[in-house]
């Protein structure tokens, strides 16, 4: 973030200096309409402010170039892409922390409890246990996931939808929201079509960022959706056995806009 | 083994929506063998209830200033946190046991006793407790029955 503010100062810098160029241009650009009603005949001023005015605009068009590669080197949707790879290689390596607990990340390695990820109280040294601490599945918001593989659902849908009907972060204690969703299930059979919504509570975690719904019949089967990190318009969705633990479906959830 | 614990203790509690009844006894302890954990983990875990407790009611802080209650990080506070958790500990063993049981929170009733203590500090216990138990245990717990259960305990440290 030290980069990004001393990105946001050459910034400031370049557009202060684009402001003045326009100011430049401008009056420039008034004198030498006055020059040309009152004194027609000089030819050579003319020519000379329109050089200057000429350079003014190369040196805009280059400061508005050096300016959109800055953009480009800063475009959060390429952080995000990165980001999403990085989490896929760290999700191949061995873990760095105990069960249960937090990587800090950065230089500087750090093992912190889950309980304290987004609490409102800073454990990593770095501080990076409460920089992510926006809830990406906020009220309203509608998941539909495609079925990857399925060998435990009553009804074997080629797509679910996860409507988040309403959060709750309870103030005393931020690290784990409150969340009530519905899995909504159509499907359509040569024998019948039906549709199911089933009502769901559960909890988001941050430490992980996790989506876990309890089951919401009595069959055991309750959702776990695991968002990368980075990317909060995808996550993985699996159905798990409540008491294995055991994955028995895979559906891999877009945002719907 | 453990996953047949897990899973007996998970199965059993939906039968009964009794007053922490034999079964939800159980369950509390079998579930609270998971969430106290050891170690570290113990240590974190205790950490985040004081930390919603306090959230809560941060006027609770002034009870215990003698063992550094403005910071939860302090030695001596994370000290005081193991030893409130060790007591809890305690009652919820005794739970299938009802004379030792009574004995225990008679005994904790009389250290509490003359501390004046509102009722409303138990409540922020009990809440702090059943957001961060989710949080520690993951996946099967029992809200209900803590619910249940913490209330006879708490009630049995208030005397009433």
């Amino acid at each position: 973030s030290e980069f990004a503010i001393r990105q946001a100062d050459t910034m400031k810098s370049l557009r202060l200096l684009l402001a003045a160029l326009a100011v430049v241009t401008a009056v420039l650009a008034d004198h030498h309409e006055h020059k040309v009603e009152h004194h027609g005949h000089e030819h050579d001023h003319e020519a000379q402010i329109d050089k200057l005015l000429e350079r003014t605009n190369k040196i805009t068009h280059s400061i508005y170039d050096f300016e959109s590669q800055l953009d480009a080197r800063l475009d959060p949707a390429r952080i995000r892409r990165a980001g999403s790879l990085k989490h896929r290689v760290e999700e191949l390596e061995e873990h760095h922390c105990p069960q249960h607990s937090h990587q800090c990340g950065g230089d500087d390695p750090q093992c912190i409890s889950d309980l304290f990820v987004c609490d409102g109280h800073t454990d990593c040294r770095n501080g990076e246990d409460e920089k992510h601490c926006a809830l990406p599945t906020k009220e309203g918001d509608s998941f539909v996931g495609d079925v990857v593989y399925d060998n435990c659902t009553r009804r074997r849908p080629e797509h679910i939808t996860v409507e988040i009907e309403s959060v709750t972060i309870h103030k005393y204690y931020t690290a784990s929201p409150d969340i009530h969703a519905h899995i909504e299930i159509h499907t359509d059979t040569d024998e019948e079509e039906a549709h199911a919504s089933l009502p769901a509570d559960g909890i988001y975690t941050f430490a992980h960022n996790e989506l876990y719904l309890y089951p919401p019949e009595d069959d055991g089967l309750a959702f776990l959706g695991e968002f990368d990190g980075y990317d909060f318009d995808h996550f993985d969705g699996y159905i798990i056995h409540e008491l294995s633990h055991k994955a028995c479906a895979h559906f891999v959830f877009t945002r719907k806009k | 083994m453990k996953i047949l614990l897990v899973l007996l203790a998970c199965v059993v509690a939906f039968a009964f929506a009794d007053e922490c009844g034999t079964l939800e006894r159980l369950k509390i302890k079998s579930q609270w063998r998971r969430a106290y954990s050891h170690g570290h983990d113990r240590e974190d875990f205790a950490q985040a209830v004081w930390r919603a407790i306090f959230a809560q009611v941060p006027s609770a802080r002034g009870l215990f200033t003698r063992v550094h209650g403005e910071d939860t990080k302090n030695p001596a506070f994370i000290a005081h946190a193991l030893r409130v958790l060790g007591g809890l500990d305690i009652t919820i063993n005794l739970l299938d046991q009802p004379d030792a049981l009574s004995a225990e929170l008679t005994h904790l009733e009389r250290q509490h006793k003359g501390r004046h203590i509102p009722d409303n500090y138990f409540e922020a216990f009990k809440t702090s407790l059943l957001h961060v138990l989710p949080a520690q245990l993951g996946r099967c717990w029992d809200r209900e029955a803590w619910g249940h259960c913490f209330d006879l305990i708490a009630h049995g440290i208030e005397g009433h």
